[in-house]
């Protein structure tokens, strides 16, 4: 298997085959990116997009970071240009239906569960789209792209705290935003749930401890505070 | 730990990222924290979010409609390293070659006698463009007609029939009530309007040019190769086309107006104007939207299917008002003949009220004849299923057109910068799912091209085969809403 290198090399003399197999790894990494980016019906044009500027710029890489970097650099300048330029152009909808939400992001027949996590992803986007630019890029890069802060900072070329600093209040503000989204709010909902039972338990177990002194706690409560049946 | 939860100690946390002493300290004061505990659960919340985001599949393009883009003209051009390269190339190998050039023109110089140049130009124009394979004639046939159209052929004038040919050195005559429309190859072909006089000046393989003496040319030209050209001349004026779709027009005043694609418009070697969908020439005529062509048919077929063609006459009961072909109304005042593919096809009528009824006739004879009493009992009103779509499946198919439709708003948004409102987009469904019929409501008072744009895309959806197997109508409201 040629590595990312050889294929660029190959790739700028003219070579169709090593430039496929370019595509091919990374259409994936891009397109998940970009998910978070541009709205959904519009990542397959922007991946398309990404990889014809590829194509014209292989010159322009000169394989002083990794291709991925290159390429992730590349993927959110073209984000960029496409968010600019869509925020210009007119509208047309259906009537009645909100451009940002259902209109583009056509709701699909699948199971129950899927679709909640459909949902939770939509309405995730949705609040991104709010943060700053520099905020959600930082974020989607580190947080859903899985690329280390250090690696983001010679992306977007400023020093890496600035990117742990985005990440930090882009991550803040995400945080506080989660109950503007009902689905959101009902996931940190079940989660607190989650986490008061056990609480619950340990206060009921005190209690119980505190109304009958000297008596033996109960298995229960001696399970959740660690004791030794 | 205060009652500001500390994000980060709660994300490490969360992570599993803290040493055994940390995670105890953190637990114990979470369970006497309800602020902690609810800022743990957004974290948590987040971290699922995540997760479940990493886990997502995407449509992503083929690797086919990459390569097709970067064949693309003007796009594909290779990486400018490996452009300078091949130059280099091509460089390094000709320092050589040129210097032998010169070695033999020296050489030849010094020998050359008077008779030698006579036959190296000889020779040359033996090698010369002039003198490659003249292009191979194109016949054109006639997909539809309506009223009375005649063909000069060899100094030779006739009525035009389904069956009459065009061929290069031939005129068309078209009478105040006749149309008709000519398809030269697939995706190419012209309609004349009525009143209209046109001398076919080069009919050849890449090589099309229409002389206009009076009246309109409503020309659909399919996409050229590299060296062919598709030229309308009317007067001094000339259209020059690639693949587009465009009208020329001769009356008190030259004028070209283009649907799709560009047209340079020219005299001589002056060029006029360069014009892009929704614009005219010359362009005062063009500067109100009532100025805006009305639309004309448009008659499609591949050359394979035009030798299976069949021809249909139909001659108009007096309860019809109009015939409609590809989304055009064409008034029923005479026997409207088309050429069709065999097997069955659908017709659309317009009746006196405004109603429009589409019927199914198959076409399995050389000729068939709809006499006005046999078409007028297929129009008649007759009780059938009524199919069902549910709103879901209707918006599910409209939305996938949306960006086609946002496109003709932009081009039109070019003339009118204010355009702008909420209309009603008709859709009439064939119990195949196949669009018969997509209109906009009267009170949308659009530029005729926005409509026309409009409907031909609502023309290509294909809907899901209605439930209950008849046909069925409704209504798509749409907005348009300029950013500007």
């Amino acid at each position: 298997v040629s590595s990312d290198a050889e294929l660029v090399e190959r790739a700028r003399t003219g070579d169709r085959q090593a430039f496929r197999a370019l595509f091919l790894t990374h259409r994936n990494a891009t397109a998940r990116l970009l998910s978070r980016l541009v709205p959904a019906p519009e990542v397959e044009d922007v991946v398309q997009e990404v990889f014809l500027q590829v194509h014209r710029s292989l010159d322009a890489f000169r394989g002083e970071s990794r291709f991925s970097t290159w390429l992730y650099r590349l993927t959110m300048n073209v984000a960029r240009m496409h968010l600019r330029r869509q925020r210009s152009r007119p509208k047309l909808t259906l009537a009645g239906q909100d451009e940002a939400g259902q209109l583009e992001r056509p709701e699909l027949e699948t199971p129950e569960r899927e679709a909640e996590r459909n949902e939770r992803m939509r309405a995730l986007d949705r609040l991104l789209a709010c943060l700053s630019e520099k905020k959600r890029e930082a974020l989607v890069l580190h947080d859903f792209q899985g690329v280390p802060a250090d690696e983001i900072a010679k992306l977007l070329e400023v020093p890496v705290m600035t990117v742990r600093t985005r990440i930090f209040y882009g991550r803040r503000e995400l945080y506080a935003a989660l109950a503007q989204e009902p689905v959101l709010a009902a996931l940190v909902q079940s989660l607190l749930s989650a986490s008061e039972a056990p609480v619950q338990a340990r206060r009921a177990a005190r209690e119980q401890e505190s109304a009958a002194p000297g008596k033996a706690a109960s298995a229960e409560s001696r399970a959740l505070r660690g004791d030794k049946p | 730990m205060s009652h500001a939860p500390k994000q980060l100690a709660l994300e490490a946390y969360a992570s599993a990222l803290l040493s055994a002493r940390a995670t105890a300290r953190v637990e114990r004061h979470l369970a006497a924290c309800t602020v902690c505990r609810a800022a743990l659960a957004e974290v948590q919340a987040y971290a699922q979010l995540c997760e479940e985001a990493r886990a997502e599949t995407f449509a992503v393009p083929s690797w086919e409609r990459l390569e097709a883009a970067l064949d693309a003209p003007a796009k594909s051009a290779p990486p400018k390293s490996a452009r300078r390269r091949q130059t280099g190339k091509l460089i390094a190998l000709s320092w050589p070659l040129l210097a032998l050039a010169a070695a033999l023109a020296i050489a030849w110089l010094g020998k050359s006698d008077p008779e030698a140049a006579p036959r190296a130009k000889v020779a040359q124009q033996a090698h010369s463009p002039g003198s490659l394979p003249t292009p191979r004639m194109v016949v054109g046939f006639i997909g539809l007609l309506t009223g009375h159209a005649t063909l000069v052929h060899n100094g030779v004038e006739t009525p035009i029939t389904l069956d009459s040919s065009v061929h290069e050195g031939d005129v068309l005559r078209t009478a105040s009530d006749a149309q008709l429309h000519v398809q030269l190859a697939a995706g190419t072909g012209f309609a004349l309007g009525s009143g209209t006089e046109l001398a076919i000046a080069r009919l050849r393989a890449g090589e099309t040019e229409l002389a206009l003496a009076a009246g309109r040319v409503t020309s659909e030209v399919a996409k050229l190769a590299a060296d062919a050209r598709y030229h309308v001349l009317a007067g001094e004026l000339h259209a020059r086309v690639r693949g587009t779709r465009f009208w020329v027009e001769r009356r008190a005043e030259v004028a070209v107006f283009v649907h799709e694609g560009q047209v340079e418009v020219a005299r001589g070697n002056e060029l006029l104007a360069q014009l892009t969908p929704g614009q005219g020439y010359p362009a005062a005529r063009f500067s109100t939207p009532a100025a805006s062509p009305a639309r004309e048919p448009r008659v499609h077929f591949a050359p394979n299917e035009l030798s299976h063609a069949v021809s249909l006459l139909l001659s108009a009961p007096p309860a019809l008002r109009a015939f409609v072909v590809d989304g055009a109304a064409i008034p029923a005042t005479s026997t409207l003949a088309l050429r069709l593919p065999l097997g069955p096809t659908e017709l659309t009528f317009e009746d006196q009220r405004g109603h429009i009824r589409t019927v199914q006739v198959d076409l399995n004879a050389p000729l068939t004849k709809l006499e006005p009493a046999a078409l007028a009992e297929l129009i008649a009103p007759k009780p059938g299923p009524v199919g069902y779509l549910s709103p879901e499946q209707i918006s599910a198919v409209v939305r996938q057109a949306i960006d086609p439709l946002r496109r003709c708003y932009e081009r039109n948004l070019r003339i009118e910068p204010k355009l702008a409102g909420k209309f009603a987009l008709r859709i009439r469904v064939s119990a195949e799912g196949r669009v018969v019929r997509a209109e906009l409501d009267v009170q949308a008072k659009l530029p005729i091209e926005l409509e026309r744009c409009i409907e031909l895309e609502a023309q290509k959806l294909v809907f899901p085969k209605p439930e209950g197997g008849g046909p069925l109508s409704f209504e798509v409201p749409l907005n348009l809403k300029s950013t500007h």
